[in-house]
């Protein structure tokens, strides 16, 4: 939450820099973009740690129902492409941004090199305004996801609750309580988001998609499983 | 007349695999190859994709609803001294396999993927066998998206715009499975005035391909080994 709020706190200031001109410091404006990048940083790190977080949460919660498996297919693979989009998109706009600002690869830009920059003011507003809206642009796509998630997860959780006090808290649930059309709906719509999302991706970051892996391109699980399919399919 | 080259979901999803692995992957990475030589993007049918995306969603959770029997039915604690954990964990399978129908394939894989860990890592107790089995249930789910991942930077464009599709006209010679594909394709074809080269790697439809050849001209079933030849046979054609 605090980071939340200084991170709007901040992102506030920087347009109202912006509207102001040039007639406050260069350094103190690179100080602050600087420092927005951190915390944005720190903040997608967070939302990655916490996503993974909830998604062992609904495994729990799987185990102990009777649920059908797109419950958990859906969200497990909604929960990954989130995570990814938002960790591909960071990577790729920081690495734009700062390779923009100061020549260098991210991994090699301290703060020192980052001030130190020579690159006129109008050129490092620019890119990092190009950094905010590409990086919105995903984020955007990413939140549709979770309220998709947030929706299944809450039906199924709040609904199958005696009383409030049972909510988010671990326990047996039936499918009996619960309206499997409506999760069958709501799965729906996550899977959709989610590929809405791995197309925007797949557009917008192939290379860094190809890049990214979960699993090596040799995994025994993922072979076994497409093979299984193939034979399956062949065998009609 | 322009053509476009459209893979069954076949090889989409044998390019998903390791060409080093598999024989059908290897023949999956030489279409790409070819089409990457020839500067050709291959397409794919809504259907088709619908195909990959269903058959590895419902694949993925047979697995799960296999991993949540396993976590709940862990082994009886202590274990027995006289037996190892491999032998308690075969006995779990063997009673799944009793119980359950339609998850044989998915608790092979299952059984594949926990055996090493048990060898190397005994189970002590019970919350240790459900930590287990949600780091597998984690992975599982992992699987599902690096499939699609692997689907994903395959760089297939989708090809729409069927308008109305005829399956009548094949019935009863295409196979079920594949009469909503057979028909998509013909379909896009003619509304779209183009050759379809459709690759696949399914033997019983490439055998039909003369006779399918016949009822919609515009659609031509091909597999790896030709579909060099052909795309230089359509080519040929082009020329004024």
């Amino acid at each position: 939450m605090e980071l939340e709020t200084d991170l709007n706190l901040l992102s506030q200031e920087l347009e109202r820099r912006t509207q102001q001109g040039k007639k406050h410091g260069r350094e103190r404006r690179l100080s602050q973009i600087w420092g927005f990048l951190a915390l944005h940083s720190e903040r997608t790190q967070l939302l990655l740690d916490h996503r993974l977080g909830r998604l062992r949460h609904n495994v729990e919660l799987w185990f102990r129902s009777d649920l059908p498996a797109v419950y958990l297919a859906s969200s497990g693979e909604s929960t990954h492409w989130e995570a990814a989009g938002l960790a591909l998109a960071h990577n790729a706009q920081s690495q734009r941004l700062f390779q923009q600002i100061t020549g260098r690869p991210a991994e090699e830009v301290s703060r020192d090199v980052f001030l130190a920059t020579e690159v006129p003011l109008s050129k490092i507003d620019r890119a990092f305004r190009e950094y905010q809206r590409r990086f919105a642009a995903m984020s955007d796509l990413a939140d549709r996801i979770l309220g998709w998630r947030d929706a299944l997860e809450y039906y199924v959780d709040l609904f199958s609750a005696s009383d409030l006090a049972a909510f988010r808290t671990p326990r047996q649930i039936s499918l009996s309580s619960l309206d499997s059309g409506i999760i069958d709906e709501l799965a729906r719509g996550l899977q959709q988001a989610t590929l809405d999302l791995r197309g925007a991706l797949a557009a917008e970051y192939p290379g860094g998609l190809s890049e990214f892996h979960w699993m090596p391109r040799n995994d025994p699980q993922v072979a076994g499983l497409i093979q299984l399919e193939l034979e399956a399919a062949e065998a009609g | 007349m322009p053509f476009r080259v459209v893979l069954d979901a076949n090889v989409g999803l044998a390019a998903c695999l390791d060409p080093k692995m598999d024989a059908k992957a290897g023949l999956a990475a030489e279409v790409f190859r070819t089409l990457q030589e020839e500067e050709i993007r291959p397409a794919i049918t809504e259907s088709l994709r619908v195909e990959i995306e269903t058959k590895t969603y419902q694949r993925v959770g047979q697995l799960l609803v296999a991993v949540r029997s396993l976590a709940n039915r862990p082994p009886t604690f202590p274990l027995d001294p006289n037996q190892e954990p491999s032998e308690v964990v075969e006995q779990i399978f063997a009673s799944l396999r009793r119980e359950t129908t339609g998850t044989a394939a998915a608790l092979q894989i299952l059984e594949v993927r926990l055996a090493p860990v048990l060898e190397n890592a005994p189970i002590a107790n019970e919350a240790s066998w459900k930590d287990l089995m949600s780091r597998i249930a984690l992975e599982v789910t992992t699987i599902l998206a690096e499939i699609q991942r692997r689907k994903d930077v395959l760089g297939l464009d989708l090809i729409t715009g069927a308008g109305k599709v005829d399956q009548e006209r094949f019935r009863g010679l295409v196979p079920t499975p594949d009469l909503e594909h057979v028909a998509v394709l013909a379909a896009l074809s003619e509304v779209r005035k183009i050759l379809i080269l459709f690759v696949t790697m399914d033997g019983v439809l490439h055998g039909i391909r003369d006779e399918v050849g016949k009822l919609a001209p515009g659609l031509v079933i091909t597999n790896p080994t030709f579909l060099g030849r052909q795309i230089a046979r359509t080519r040929r054609k082009n020329l004024p």
